[in-house]
């Protein structure tokens, strides 16, 4: 396998965590946090919602336009 | 409830309309290439309307009192537990690698998020399909 072979396989692995994750904190009922629940802290003040939707703006700017 | 599902659940067809209208415009901006004029309006819009929505929700409500400080026991902002880490190691974990594949050469041979983005991109159906996701994750973020 080539180098960049091997970079995408541990994106690809890093992606199922994720996902993982997700489904685990999903189907715990509560026990464990889901993302959301991470998502719910930060935009609970004012500063950490304004610096998710810079993050969300950041992202859409890079991916997209530039 | 949250917020959001009351807002879904009470006012279905508004949510119903928006959905339609993001999935319009994700479908316009899919046909967009990055680097062009056409590329800029179609991404600056959204943020524009979600700068605008948040300066006017800002405006016409205040936040109460069991919102404002995280360390509260109120139900409507859900504790935070040891699990919680899971998120962030998961996050220092993808930063770090991340960070290893920016800093690695040839760069062709160490593809880093941008380039999976880009790739994801280089389709319609993968640009269509991740506008659409962008618009939605940037409607849960402005409407929480």
């Amino acid at each position: 396998m080539t180098i960049r072979q091997w970079t995408m396989l541990i994106w690809g692995l890093l992606g199922l965590g994720v996902f993982v994750c997700l489904i685990v904190a999903t189907l715990s009922k509560g026990r464990l946090s889901t993302l959301g629940t991470l998502v719910s802290r930060i935009t609970a003040t004012r500063l950490g919602q304004g610096l998710l939707m810079l993050a969300w703006m950041w992202l859409g700017w890079h991916a997209f336009a530039r | 409830m949250s917020r959001l599902r009351r807002f879904v659940a009470e006012r279905h067809w508004i949510f119903a309309t928006t959905a339609a209208g993001g999935f319009a415009y994700a479908g316009l901006a899919s046909l967009t290439r990055p680097f062009t004029v056409e590329a800029d309006v179609a991404t600056a819009l959204p943020l524009f309307a979600a700068v605008l929505t948040m300066a006017v929700r800002v405006r016409i409500t205040k936040r109460p009192a069991s919102v404002m400080h995280p360390n509260c026991d109120s139900q409507r902002v859900p504790r935070s537990n040891r699990w919680s880490l899971m998120w962030v190691t998961m996050a220092i974990v993808i930063a770090c690698w991340e960070l290893y594949t920016y800093m690695s050469s040839p760069r062709s041979e160490h593809p880093t998020l941008s380039t999976l983005i880009e790739l994801l991109d280089s389709t319609r159906i993968g640009k269509f399909s991740a506008f659409a996701l962008w618009l939605a994750l940037g409607c849960y973020l402005v409407l929480r």
